[in-house]
């Protein structure tokens, strides 16, 4: 059940919350699986506002629904153009409107640090549901708990990341919610012009992960428990030149998972454009669809811990 | 006892603009460096911590009669409204949000500052004198109250 320690906390990175809280917010996901569907009345008369500047289906849908498994309500835009900062209103004016309408507030927004400022001007949690390519900590949240579930531990695992890791904020976020647990092997796999951002890299180093970069994910597949497939962020690139040049440079199909361990598991933030094709869905390997449906109980453990 | 910047020639009208604040200056120049020596006292700590970021060659001394002794150059762990974010995505970047330029000083030398905000570094190459016009208000305090 959800615990105490978070109450009226906010979450803007992965790194605001301790392994320990981590892991309790994995049992507490645990207990919520078995409410996903029947429902509680834990969040009962607490009202929800999502803030979404920018598109989202599973990030939204899955705090909306959490919301109401818990009893509560939601409100709020995903359209950005029926609110009225297309009038040219701030996002802290926006923000601090919300928060006298809700109990907890989740903002996806392109601009980097803005949740942080959320967080500066509301007096109700603020969840970072993504801001620019930098942190989306629930993402990181559901990713690490589908790991947990699937290797009863995130100790000791071997992952590699593959794909757009420069503009790719699941990406970073899930490298900086590794740096949690011990013994953990990271292969960050990209074409050179997509690799990792240097501050990332840094974050590695000054917390002792044993990671390495590398642009041959047929190398690394052997070893590995879990590939993380990204998509190409084309949205956060800076002009056409630059997706064209990467475009289709990675992919992984059914043919090189054949070199894979038994237990490895694909998993990928969705939505997917090529990287994965469908033939991959029907391997043994596959689990993004687990991992968007895991995405339901983290959020409820989440919210259930945090709204007060 | 007189407090002395020295910078290299190209670097000249950068420093005049940064010190164009402050009073009792005499400059000279000499192989292509020029000196700052601060007649009355020393300069801002906030000219300081400018020069020391736009200027890689930054020399910093204590001059009384024929002695002259190097000063090591400092800056404090974090810089508050001193200079912008070159990152425009950055939501300090945004001239209506009220959220204040912050830099952690992550090292000084070779200088390296990171964004609290973007969380990004910023690269030597972006640093000018344009980025540290800092036009946003700075509030007291961060939080204003709403709640009715």
């Amino acid at each position: 059940m959800p615990h105490g320690d978070l109450k009226g906390r906010d979450f803007i990175t992965i790194r605001d919350v301790s392994r320990k809280e981590l892991e309790r917010l994995f049992s507490t996901a645990d207990d919520m699986s078995k409410l996903a569907k029947s429902g509680s009345d834990l969040l009962k008369k607490r009202i929800l506002v999502t803030l979404f500047f920018e598109p989202s289906t599973r990030t939204r849908l899955s705090f909306e629904t959490a919301m109401l498994r818990l009893g509560g309500g939601y409100t709020g835009f995903s359209d950005p153009s029926s609110s009225r900062t297309v009038t040219g209103e701030s996002l802290a004016d926006t923000v601090r409107m919300a928060d006298n309408y809700g109990n907890v507030i989740v903002l996806r927004h392109k601009i980097e640090g803005s949740a942080k400022l959320a967080a500066e001007v509301a007096d109700a949690p603020v969840i970072n549901a993504g801001d620019g390519t930098q942190h989306h900590p629930t993402q990181t949240l559901t990713d690490l708990y589908t790991i947990h579930k699937e290797f009863g531990s995130v100790d000791g695992i071997e992952i590699a990341i593959l794909g757009d890791l420069k503009h790719t904020r699941s990406a970073s976020s899930l490298c900086l919610g590794l740096t949690h647990f011990k013994d953990v092997k990271l292969h960050l796999v990209s074409p050179r012009e997509l690799r990792a951002k240097e501050e990332v890299k840094d974050f590695l180093e000054e917390n002792k992960m044993d990671y390495d970069e590398t642009e041959d994910v047929e190398k690394v597949i052997p070893h590995v428990d879990v590939l993380y497939v990204t998509r190409l962020q084309k949205e956060r690139m800076s002009d056409t030149a630059e997706y064209e040049r990467v475009k289709g440079s990675y992919f992984v199909s059914s043919k090189m998972l054949a070199k894979a361990k038994r237990k490895m598991i694909v998993m990928h933030h969705l939505p997917r454009i090529d990287e994965i094709p469908i033939e991959v869905d029907y391997t043994p390997h596959a689990r993004y669809f687990q991992e968007a449906a895991n995405g339901l109980p983290a959020r409820m453990a989440l919210l259930s811990s945090i709204v007060e | 006892m007189k407090f002395q910047l020295v910078v290299n020639e190209e670097h000249a009208s950068d420093a005049y603009g940064i010190f164009q604040n402050e009073t009792d200056i005499s400059i000279q120049r000499r192989k292509g460096r020029v000196y700052f020596t601060f007649e009355k006292g020393s300069p801002s700590k906030e000219a300081v911590s400018k020069s020391i970021i736009l200027f890689p060659e930054l020399e910093m001394a204590q001059v009384s009669g024929n002695s002259r002794k190097k000063v090591p150059l400092t800056l404090p762990e974090s810089l508050v409204g001193l200079m912008n974010c070159p990152n425009p995505l950055c939501v300090t970047s945004q001239p209506k949000e009220p959220a204040v330029p912050e830099l952690r000083v992550l090292r000084v030398s070779p200088l390296l500052l990171r964004c609290e905000y973007c969380g990004r570094y910023v690269p030597r190459e972006s640093l000018s004198p344009s980025l540290m016009e800092v036009t946003k208000f700075i509030p007291q305090s961060k939080k204003i109250q709403t709640k009715v």
